[in-house]
Parts: C-alpha cells; sequence; structure tokens
C-alpha cells in the first residue's frame, strides 16, 4: 500500500496522477506556510512594539490563524452590486496564480526539482509578472476610486521595480554563467581559494555580488508591496488599496498569494545568493537540503517583517526616485563590475 | 492524449479570448480578455518546447503591452462609460484583405513538405544557443536592435519630460 503511494508520485508511471499530486501539495505547502508566517508576523510585530501579541488560542497563540482562515472561509462572500462581476471574480485567482506558478522551478534539493527549466531564473520572473494584470483586474472590477488607485500605483510600482530586480539577478547570471537554478546552486559550492560553504555563496563572493544582494532584497521587497514600500494598500490612505472591496474566500486568495509572493523572492534569495541546499560548513552535512534551503528562506522572509515593523512607509516620489535614481544606476555599474571580475578575476 | 486535452483547453483560451477581445463593447474587459489570449500563446508555445519564446512572451506581452494598454484605457476620460461600437469602417476592404491573409495562411500550411515531431526534435537548451548565436554570428543586429530600442527609450524620457519646467 504504502509503495502504491509513493509509485503515485512517479511522473514516468502515473503521467497525470503524479502532477496533480504535487500541485496540490504545493498548494498545501503555501497554506501551510502562509498560515505560519501570518502568526509569525503578528508575533514579530507584537514583540517588536513591547507586547505579547495572540495568546489565546493554542501554545502562544499558535492556533490563532486557523482559528482566522476558518472564520475567513465561512464568511458571507459579498459582490458589490456596481462591480464588474466576471473581472472580481477572476482577479483573485490570477494574482494567485502568479506566486504559485514560480513553485513549478524552484529546486528544493539536490535530487528534486519539480521541473529542471533551463531557464529556470527567467521563468520565475516571467510568471511574476502575471500578477500585475491581476492587481489591476482586481481594482478596476470593484469599482470603487481607493481599489483603482492602488490598483494603479501597484502597476506602476511593480513595473518599475521589475528592473533593478532583473539587473541584480543579471550580477548573479554572469557569475554562474547559467539561468539554471540548479547549476547557480551548484556554481556556489566552491568560493575563492577552495573554500566551500559559506565561503562559496555567492553574496560575499566579491563586491559587486554583495551589493546586488542588498540591491535585490530593497526591489523584491517593493515588488511584493511590502512596508516600506506598501503605497498600493496604504491603510491611511486608501482604506486597502486592490482588495478594498473583497471579503471572505477572494480575500483569502489575495493574503494567499502576498505571502506566497514573499516566500518566492525568499527562495530566489536562498537560491540566487546563499547558496540554496548547500550546508553552511563543507558541501555534505547530515541535515536534508529542503531543509537548508528552507532555513535560509525563512531567514529572509524574518528580515522582511523586521523591515515591515522598522521603516516608515515611503512618498511616492520618493519610491520612484529609489527605483529610477538609485537602484537603476547602482545595477549598471554592478553588470560592468561582475563582467569585469568574471574575466580577469574569475 | 494528456497532450491533446491541453492543447484544446489552451486553444479554447486563446480563440475565446480573442473572440471577447473583438466582441466586448467594454474597452476594459477587451483589454482583460486579450491578456488570456496572451496566456493561451504562452501555452502553445510551452506546449512546442518553445521555452524561450514561451517566457519572453510572458515577460513581453502580459508584463508590458497588456499594462501599458490598461494604462491607456484608465487614463482615458470616463473609459467605463465609453461603449466600443460595431459600426463597421470599410467592410469590403477589410473582408478582402482579412480572406486574402486567412487564404494565404491556409496556402502555406498545406504547401509544407515536412513537419517536424516533436518527439524527435530534442531541443536540450534552446537558451544557450540563442544566446551564443545573438553574440555570435548575429551580433550586429543585435547591436544595432538595441541602439534602436535605447534611442526610443531616450526619446520617450524626452517626451515625458518637457512639460514640466
Amino acid at each position: 500500500m504504502i509503495e502504491f503511494i509513493f509509485d503515485l508520485f512517479k511522473p514516468a508511471e502515473f503521467p497525470i496522477i503524479s502532477r496533480i499530486l504535487f500541485a496540490v501539495l504545493t498548494f498545501a505547502f503555501i497554506g501551510g506556510f502562509v498560515i505560519v508566517a501570518v502568526w509569525l508576523e503578528r508575533k514579530v510585530a507584537a514583540h517588536m512594539q513591547d507586547r505579547l501579541g495572540p495568546m489565546r488560542v493554542g501554545f502562544h497563540g499558535i492556533l490563532q490563524t486557523i482559528a482566522d482562515t476558518v472564520k475567513l472561509i465561512i464568511k458571507e462572500d459579498i459582490i458589490p452590486s456596481a462591480a464588474d462581476k466576471v473581472l472580481f471574480i477572476t482577479a483573485p485567482f490570477l494574482v494567485f496564480m502568479g506566486a504559485f506558478l514560480s513553485f513549478l522551478a524552484i529546486p528544493v534539493s539536490e535530487e528534486f526539482t519539480p521541473s529542471d527549466l533551463n531557464g529556470g531564473l527567467f521563468y520565475i520572473l516571467a510568471v511574476s509578472s502575471i500578477v500585475i494584470p491581476g492587481l489591476v483586474m482586481a481594482g478596476w472590477g470593484s469599482n470603487n476610486k481607493w481599489s483603482l488607485f492602488g490598483a494603479m500605483r501597484s502597476a506602476a510600482q511593480m513595473v518599475s521595480y521589475e528592473i533593478p530586480i532583473v539587473l541584480s539577478l543579471l550580477v548573479v547570471v554572469m557569475a554562474a554563467s547559467s539561468l539554471n537554478l540548479s547549476e547557480i546552486v551548484g556554481a556556489q559550492k566552491v568560493g575563492l581559494g577552495g573554500f566551500s560553504g559559506i565561503a562559496g555563496w555567492f553574496f560575499i563572493r566579491n563586491p559587486f555580488l554583495f551589493v546586488a544582494f542588498w540591491v535585490y532584497i530593497i526591489a523584491g521587497t517593493a515588488e511584493n508591496n511590502r512596508t516600506p514600500f506598501d503605497l498600493p494598500e496604504a491603510e491611511s490612505e486608501l482604506v486597502a488599496g486592490f482588495h478594498t472591496e473583497y471579503s471572505g474566500m477572494r480575500f483569502a486568495f489575495f493574503f494567499l498569494a502576498e505571502y506566497a509572493a514573499m516566500l518566492v523572492m525568499a527562495l530566489v534569495v536562498a537560491i540566487c545568493f546563499m547558496g540554496g541546499w548547500l550546508p553552511i560548513i563543507g558541501t555534505e552535512s547530515a541535515i536534508p537540503g529542503f531543509v537548508w534551503l528552507l532555513g535560509k528562506a525563512m531567514s529572509i522572509v524574518l528580515l522582511q517583517m523586521w523591515f515591515r515593523w522598522t521603516f516608515p512607509r515611503l512618498r511616492v516620489d520618493q519610491l520612484m526616485t529609489i527605483s529610477w535614481k538609485v537602484l537603476l544606476p547602482i545595477t549598471f555599474v554592478l553588470v560592468l563590475g561582475q563582467g569585469v571580475w568574471s574575466i580577469w578575476i574569475g | 492524449m494528456i497532450v491533446n486535452i491541453i492543447f484544446g483547453l489552451v486553444i479554447v483560451l486563446t480563440v475565446g479570448g480573442a473572440i471577447v477581445t473583438v466582441t466586448s463593447q467594454n474597452l476594459a474587459r477587451a483589454v482583460f480578455a486579450l491578456l488570456f489570449t496572451f496566456l493561451g500563446v504562452t501555452g502553445l508555445y510551452f506546449l512546442m518546447q518553445a521555452d524561450f519564446i514561451a517566457m519572453v512572451q510572458l515577460m513581453v506581452y502580459i508584463g508590458g503591452i497588456t499594462i501599458l494598454l490598461l494604462f491607456g484605457v484608465m487614463l482615458t476620460q470616463k473609459a467605463h462609460k465609453l461603449k466600443v461600437g460595431f459600426s463597421a469602417v470599410n467592410p469590403n476592404t477589410g473582408a478582402i484583405i482579412s480572406m486574402g491573409v486567412f487564404v494565404g495562411l491556409v496556402m502555406l500550411i498545406l504547401n509544407v513538405d515536412e513537419w517536424y515531431d516533436l518527439e524527435f526534435v530534442n531541443l536540450n537548451s534552446t537558451i544557450s544557443k540563442i544566446g551564443e548565436n545573438l553574440l555570435g554570428q548575429w551580433v550586429l543586429p543585435f547591436e544595432v536592435a538595441s541602439i534602436l530600442l535605447l534611442m526610443a527609450l531616450v526619446g520617450a524620457a524626452t517626451l515625458a519630460r518637457r512639460r514640466e519646467k
């Protein structure tokens, strides 16, 4: 029986069932991650503000998010009468699809990658651009001024920050001379002077990669519309931005998409700059690769939560200045510098 | 078998989106329907194992063109009240041109001597081959195209800047 269940996961024997199973498992994993991440975010926020946060449901409130999820599921599903119903209903799924499809190319460990695409990094960047029309669809379909303003702000912001993201990842691609995510991790096995472990990770390999790491973290935070770049859903100005009119399960899908996008960004950082499944010391370890990958990704998620409760929100003009006048010139220099470094130093 | 089912779904997405784009009287809906046509075309490229073209399609058409069209619609005054009519302009010329294009395409398809079967074309790495060709044999056209795009970029920035003093 157990062997039969394992056989179901082999694409060679059950081509359709195995792929559906992978998709369902990925969805379940995202759901589990979001439940933990929302609880973690509330706890991090509370402790940074010298509060306790959720404490009542379960040990230190660990079951709080599950209770909230149940509440969201059984809530009434309201569609405003003036809304464009087709667009209003489609939008949450389109937004979630952008984040969900990215997981296809993530190399989980040395032995297992759902789909070992040659252009894996490019695929993740391309697929995440589906999110932008999805957000605009939500804003337009809601037929609400706040929603529309939020959607337009988010579209402008995400289009602008896509450029520093692509260019900072280009530095990694030049260092690894591959777009394949498994090969990018493989290139981080041995660093300068033949040291393995953390010395091989890209973010400390040379000064250009180190700066590219921080540029990507800043631009990635902005791409996910997280504080200090959360202008599209700035509560004090726009109520809740593009998802003002959403409730119940449809709102939950926006929530899922936001946290899934955050996890994808953290996984890309872990793979491209922090050695993916490689351990901190040496190249072999008793801890399996996916634990290393998830641990590194979770540290980036925590960093983003730390940002959220530390920095105040930017103004629109400051947001655009950071993207076009600060990050963009820096990434140009980085691409040039990494090219020179690759040729002469190695 | 499964490929045929996926192909059918992709075709429904592509053609359905295109029909809604043409017949919808609501400008915003037409643009969003076009988005699904682009998604369907991406699926077609993926089915043909042209992974690089598929990703470029996603990046350029969905991440770029659709957004541009959406901004165009949203910056139009009272776009939500605007009804796009069906009044035909030059129906005869249009019919002749579209029939001509259709006949030409059918002729082209019928005249192909040999169809490649995907099972036998094993393109392991299209991306590295495209890269080698772009920076090897075709480096001059590639650079000329980049300069053209740079000129367009600078031109757009200059035009956008002129109004504020």
